[in-house]
């Protein structure tokens, strides 16, 4: 039944042809999770160069790994299941010791925000900016799987039962790990209403 | 409806906040938010978290991602294409390659120790088999998340 369920999903089917022999289904694959991949990382590490190097990585394991790929399971677990590992692991290393000080320095992120008729003033800029520090601080004060089953929820939009199966936990694990974690934001970030 | 704050039922008011539950259970919810300060208050509070989280941002992806990916694909093949071939030898002549690199290394270590042996001596460091910290980390967390994940596969597929 497991096999019968994730032969549904379309990205296993990609991945057997890349298994086969297909390149082309590999670039299909990477230029679907390449920026859902390197965002979660990015968030988990908070160094986009650190993220980069590591979702790298996670898509080297993935085509390393074509030659033995069983679709048991959904891809995207799979994907994620190695994309934590290796932030886990980066995190524990303290390779991304060299944490961002600021957010959008890199990112263009400003310019999307910004109201196209009418720039921000640096009161706005700044206020914009310390609102931003404190959620990133709020999110790297969380315990490592609060913080990845929180980013995998909020931004991947995961359900209890896929974020159970990447962190290999039980669903009610889950819950208690977000609700948790959601307590610790809301203590932090409630009063940015 | 029974008050989920004092249920240990939060799901449904994180689901609310996120705009993630079924209508008919939302707008049951959203009447007892009403009735109930608790509730109310934890929705309120969760909905700023995810409205501040929603404001975060990742950076863009660097143009030339997909390009240094490839080469390392291409890179790591070349590598594997050396071991294959290396290991097809060994299993085809596997005595003739075998007693080669025996002598090798016995002329290695020959020579090493010989007092009268022509030129400096090279750093101990030289000798050693250029082998990457790195890439032995690498197999034995591919073997743990391989290991890993076939667990939780098979969980699944006995599950289902």
């Amino acid at each position: 039944m497991g096999t019968v369920a994730a032969a549904l999903d379309y990205d296993a089917q990609l991945m057997i042809r890349v298994k086969s022999g297909d390149d082309a289904s590999f670039a299909l694959l990477l230029e679907k999770h390449r920026v859902p991949v390197i965002h979660f990382l990015y968030r988990m590490v908070q160094n986009g160069a650190v993220a980069e190097e590591l979702a790298q990585e996670v898509f080297l394991r993935v085509y390393r790994s074509r030659g033995t790929y069983e679709p048991t399971a959904k891809f995207t677990t799979w994907l994620f299941r190695i994309a934590t590992h290796l932030a886990l692991n980066s995190l524990r290393d303290g390779k991304n010791e060299r944490t961002e000080a600021r957010l959008d320095g890199e990112s263009g992120e400003a310019s999307s925000l910004q109201v196209s008729d009418a720039r921000p003033s640096v009161e706005q800029v700044m206020v914009r900016q310390s609102r931003l520090d404190e959620v990133r601080e709020a999110i790297a004060g969380l315990p490592e799987k609060q913080r990845a089953a929180v980013l995998m929820h909020k931004y991947e939009e995961m359900d209890y039962a896929q974020i159970a199966k990447v962190l290999n936990c039980s669903e009610s694990a889950v819950k208690s790990l977000l609700f948790r974690a959601y307590e610790t934001l809301r203590a932090r970030l409630a009063h940015m209403a | 409806m029974k008050c989920p704050s004092e249920n240990k039922e939060e799901a449904d008011l994180l689901a609310l906040s996120a705009g993630k539950l079924e209508p008919a259970r939302a707008a049951a919810t959203e009447e007892h938010l009403k009735a109930c300060s608790a509730c109310s208050r934890f929705v309120e509070q969760q909905r700023a978290v995810w409205h501040a989280l929603d404001g975060w941002e990742a950076p863009a992806v660097t143009p030339d991602f997909d390009r240094r990916l490839f080469q390392r694909i291409e890179e790591n093949a070349g590598r594997r294409n050396w071991f294959g071939a290396f290991r097809t030898a060994l299993l085809r002549h596997g005595l003739p390659v075998a007693a080669a690199a025996c002598l090798i290394v016995a002329a290695g270590v020959v020579s090493q120790r010989s007092p009268d042996s022509a030129g400096p001596r090279q750093p101990q460091g030289t000798q050693v088999e250029n082998l990457q910290p790195e890439q032995v980390e690498h197999a034995v967390d591919d073997l743990q998340m391989l290991s890993d994940f076939s667990g939780a596969a098979r969980a699944d597929a006995d599950e289902l």
